[in-house]
């Protein structure tokens, strides 16, 4: 023990400079598992349309709440910040995309990509007062977001067309090809997913995601770590804005459509649903979350009028029994079989 | 020039509700030395530490580094200036590995945000292995590799308060403040606790040790400041203090 200098500042150029410093590889052979499921998990998405044809519809809205559930993991997830209103950049996105391609002939890419900017800037503003909340205080005032999106939806009629929507928004268009058919979004959003769950991982097993883990667990004491608490708050909760904000303009251009039920109080309460039900702080969580709640209302036609009730009791088990969600608990239970 | 104090408390007071937890506290630190805080319970000690830290806003004084005044500078400011601190109970985090609770310790050095982390650019990747290797050598002088990938809520007490250590370490400070490290350490844990603190001091970092056990304040400090009542009683060499009657009647003599 004695042959190693402790650290003193000067060992600070290792960090910065990033010369060669002493390390090994972490997690030996658990470090190929990652790609060589991922690799499978796409593998067996792009051949889904072809086994479940019936099913595509289900799945392109399936992949737009997993995107928006993505997005929430990094703000609620890991930097435990709840947010019950995320229809607001749904909204931002939806609406703002559908208006800027109907009004003024935007090109339908240039059009998300902008409206994803708009609801950064957006939760950037916001964030900064918002975020200073804890607990309840925050969801409450989420909560408060998710009404105001709604309300505003139906009653400014003359441009997002009232309570009975913005209706003819054209397909989206990617060079000369038209994103028209279920088949063709499904593949759009299979992409799309498939590169917002890539960078959540990066953050989730990078210094960024230690950084909101220690937010999560402890605020004051990760401050006295070096961590610019708020502004990390605010940055999940930018980023989390942008993946909603993305899959709103996305579900618009499927459904060339969108109205407030679309983005509802209700589409809020269920976002967050579909994080704790799956299990927050993982990739697999979210897709399972939004494949059971968006899957439910299609075991039949009798059964969706019991939807809701159904997704409430199904909700209170997992949470009461299974706080880690349906994945967070299997991967629990598959590590307790692996160490005995 | 060296006559500056690398930390200078001066005249520190606060009061809670009715309660005077601390008041006209002054003592300074040079670089590279070592002091010890100790009081009985109640003294002040935490909340002179709280102040230093920007945790708690003083009614009055000021805090200063480097003959900077740093009162009320937000706590995340300070790392980056050189100085670190440990919390009385461990405060880690609890989803976290062992070596990942220490990789934070100097996450204050790194530069990648969300974008850097998320599209996975060299410098993310070559700040991560700067960590991990400043993380596993700060694992191995603490004893602690064999914890290393478990996580930081299964670990005993005990260790938990030493992971604490090395997370402070790993942030490179100039001064460690450390809010009773010993608590919940046997004797073997508080001995070795002991050699790594000289160990410490010795590579010049300056340290600041709130401490109630005196065998490990005695081996420690170079100068021991002694707190009863939110007040100043004693300042000096672990032999001055040792000798002084207040002292003796305040706190050492329950104990001696
Ligand atoms: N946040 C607080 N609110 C109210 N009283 C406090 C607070 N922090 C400390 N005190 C009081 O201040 C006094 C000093 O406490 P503390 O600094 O924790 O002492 P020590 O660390 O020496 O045991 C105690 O009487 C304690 O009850
Ligand atoms: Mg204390």
């Amino acid at each position: 023990m004695s042959t190693v200098r402790v650290p003193g500042r000067g060992a600070d150029q290792s960090v910065r400079g990033g010369a060669g410093a002493v390390h090994r590889a972490a997690h030996g052979p658990g470090r190929l598992r990652g790609p060589v499921a991922a690799l499978a998990a796409i593998a067996v998405a792009a051949v889904l349309p072809f086994v479940v044809p019936g099913w595509v519809g289900l799945l392109v809205v399936v992949g737009v709440f997993f995107l928006v559930v993505l997005g929430l993991d990094l703000l609620t997830g890991l930097s435990g910040q709840v947010s019950l209103g995320q229809t607001l950049f749904m909204a931002l996105g939806g609406y703002g995309a559908g208006l800027l391609t109907l009004r003024l002939h935007w090109p339908t890419a240039l059009a998300t990509v902008v409206m994803a900017l708009v609801s950064a800037l957006v939760a950037a503003g916001l964030g900064t007062t918002l975020l200073r909340l804890r607990g309840y205080y925050l969801a409450l005032a989420t909560l408060g977001l998710a009404v105001i999106t709604e309300s505003l939806a139906s009653g400014l009629g003359d441009l997002t067309g009232g309570p009975s929507g913005l209706v003819a928004v054209p397909s989206l268009q990617l060079g000369g090809w038209t994103v028209f058919s279920d088949r063709a979004n499904y593949y759009v959003l299979l992409v799309v997913c498939a590169a917002g769950a890539w960078f959540v991982a990066g953050i989730q097993r990078g210094g960024t995601g230690r950084a909101l883990s220690a937010v999560a667990a402890d605020t004051p004491a990760a401050a006295m770590l070096g961590i610019d608490t708020a502004r990390y708050k605010t940055r999940a909760f930018v980023a989390s804005a942008v993946f909603a904000s993305v899959a709103g303009s996305l579900y618009t251009f499927y459904l060339r459509f969108i109205s407030p039920d679309v983005i509802g109080v209700t589409v809020a309460f269920s976002v967050v649903i579909m994080l704790a039900l799956g299990g927050s702080r993982t990739l697999v969580g979210p897709l399972l979350g939004a494949l059971v709640l968006q899957g439910l209302p299609q075991a039949g036609q009798t059964f969706s009028r019991w939807e809701p009730l159904v997704a409430g009791i199904v909700l209170i088990v997992v949470m009461t029994y299974f706080p880690r969600g349906l994945w967070g608990t299997a991967k629990a239970l598959a590590r307790r079989r692996s160490t005995p | 020039m060296s006559d500056t104090p690398l930390l200078e408390v001066r005249s520190l007071s606060r009061s809670f509700g009715g309660v005077q937890a601390v008041s006209g506290v002054s003592f300074s630190v040079r670089a590279g030395s070592a002091r010890a805080v100790i009081g009985p319970n109640g003294a002040g000690k935490t909340t002179v530490l709280d102040m230093v830290t920007g945790f708690t806003r003083p009614d009055e004084g000021e805090v200063l580094l480097d003959g900077r005044d740093i009162t009320g500078l937000p706590p995340h400011r300070l790392p980056g200036r050189g100085l670190m601190r440990t919390f009385q109970s461990a405060r880690l985090v609890p989803l976290l590995t062992v070596r990942e609770n220490v990789m934070l310790g100097a996450h204050h050095f790194t530069r990648s945000g969300f974008l850097c982390d998320g599209l996975r650019l060299p410098r993310a990747r070559r700040e991560a292995r700067a960590l991990r290797g400043r993380a596993a050598a700060l694992l191995d002088f603490l004893g602690l590799t064999a914890f290393a990938d478990r996580p930081a809520a299964d670990l005993p007490a005990g260790a938990q308060r030493l992971v604490e250590v090395a997370r402070g370490l790993a942030g490179g400070p100039r001064v460690l403040l450390l809010d009773e490290p010993a608590a919940g350490l046997d004797d073997t844990e508080t001995a070795e606790l002991a050699d790594v603190l000289r160990a410490v001091h010795t590579s010049g970092v300056a340290l600041v040790l709130i401490e109630h056990n005196i065998d490990l304040v005695m081996k420690v400090g170079e100068r021991i400041l002694v707190l009863d009542a939110g007040r100043v009683i004693a300042d000096g060499t672990p032999a001055d203090v040792r000798s002084d009657p207040a002292v003796i009647e305040a706190y050492l003599g329950a104990t001696a």
